[in-house]
């Protein structure tokens, strides 16, 4: 039977995808935005339609992923679903207070990890999930910066002979469009599917759904419609910090960047690995910018980064877990 | 005459590190990732180092005479046309 309870925690896991894609619509528009390409409120349409469609590229391994790889699927209750995800919005309000570059979703694993701790005790985490998310967490935007920083070299390469300056970069604004699609599609893939995962989980733990089951279409549909209607919602006012904080960007790099972070997120988003799409985007942005020089990146803003990945899923569970005792308790 | 290597070699190289230090805590079935992405970062590292000992470096008495010579009229390696030249 359907519950209050439960249509309250799955409306919270929706306001988180909202949430979710709200704060990191920045981080498929930005370039496209700082080079002229598109305006703000046209670049966030342009997003939102693609994070929609990522339905239809995608499978939900991503989703199996957090639903049945990272805790044992028999210790989610309504109450340790709820927990974790509180305690991912909290974790997330206090590095937005202290302007730490926090990843939603390691906040949302750290989450569901502490609250599953609180309730079962350490044996109710998939140490092999937690291995592949963990690897993840470092691979991600070393392969962007990588991949980033390969392509603008070959590209930059392959027209350097090409004196005609101004047609050349019309050619990469069009480009923009497509690699900003492109990360956009990855990112509602990538993004959308962790909150399916907690759907799920908060289905099968209900009894609604048997343990094998995969991603109702109902769940697909309404994730990705919350994570669009985020990104809609004008999550541009950020745009500034991504688009040139890190490096100052033209087309050419732009295009290159989206491109890089789109092709790691496809990656990731085949093999059912939960990456944060604002960590792969921000290690392309390092890359490109490393082709001028060293010192063109702002290593500040990326040690930042570096801090996010210590501290988001080690602070996301402590919060989780003290959520949860009153649920023990009771 | 002293040759360095640069820091964008070493920035690659450190690259190339972490991703051998996280392979014994990547999962068998995804480990071509991580030698694949350190292959790639120690490509980089490798060309950025021939590219610093290949580069002429300038001595005192060279930067001194170089300091005090007229420019050249013309260049061969002169800029590059304007755009749309």
């Amino acid at each position: 039977m359907v519950s209050v309870g439960l249509v309250f925690v799955i409306l919270v896991a929706l306001g988180f995808d909202f949430f979710n894609g709200f704060h990191d619509a920045a981080n498929s528009i930005a370039t496209v935005v700082s080079t002229r390409v598109l305006s703000p409120r046209q670049a966030v349409v342009w997003a939102a339609l693609f994070n929609f469609i990522a339905f239809l590229v995608f499978g939900t391994k991503v989703a199996s992923t957090i639903a049945k790889g990272v805790v044992q699927p028999g210790v989610f209750t309504l109450g340790v679903v709820f927990a974790g995800l509180v305690g991912a919005i909290v974790w997330d309000l206090i590095t937005w207070y202290f302007g730490l570059p926090t990843s939603s979703s390691h906040a949302l694993i750290g989450g569901m990890a502490g609250a599953a701790v609180a309730k079962s005790g350490w044996n109710s985490l998939i140490g092999s999930g937690f291995q592949k998310i963990a690897v993840f967490i470092v691979l991600s935007p070393i392969i962007g910066l990588l991949l980033g920083f390969t392509l603008l070299v070959l590209v930059l390469w392959a027209f350097h002979r090409y004196r005609r300056v101004d047609r050349l970069n019309r050619g990469f604004r069009v480009g923009q469009l497509f690699s900003a699609a492109a990360y956009s599609l990855g990112h509602g893939a990538n993004d959308a599917q962790k909150t399916m995962g907690v759907i799920l989980a908060l289905l099968i733990a209900v009894g609604l759904k048997p343990a094998s089951a995969g991603v109702p279409l109902w769940v697909v549909l309404s994730c990705h419609a919350a994570i669009a209607l985020g990104t809609l919602s004008g999550g541009w006012r950020i745009v500034h910090t991504m688009g040139s904080k890190i490096t100052k960007l033209q087309p050419v790099s732009g295009m290159s960047a989206e491109a890089a972070a789109a092709a790691t997120l496809f990656f990731t988003a085949a093999h059912g690995i939960p990456v944060s799409t604002t960590h792969t985007i921000t290690g392309a942005i390092v890359g490109v910018g490393s082709t001028q020089r060293l010192s063109a990146v702002r290593w500040g803003v990326a040690g930042r980064v570096v801090w996010a990945w210590i501290l988001t899923i080690p602070g996301a569970f402590v919060v989780a877990w003290l959520i949860f005792i009153p649920f023990r308790v009771a | 005459m002293r040759r360095t290597i640069g820091r964008q070699a070493l920035f690659f190289a450190g690259i190339v590190v972490i991703c051998l230090l996280v392979v014994p805590f990547t999962p068998s079935e995804l480990r071509w990732v991580v030698w694949a992405t350190a292959g790639l970062a120690g490509l980089w590292a490798i060309l950025f180092t021939i590219e610093d000992l290949l580069r002429p470096t300038r001595t005192p008495k060279s930067r001194r005479a170089s300091e005090t010579a007229p420019l050249a009229p013309e260049s061969p390696f002169g800029p590059p046309p304007r755009p749309g030249r």
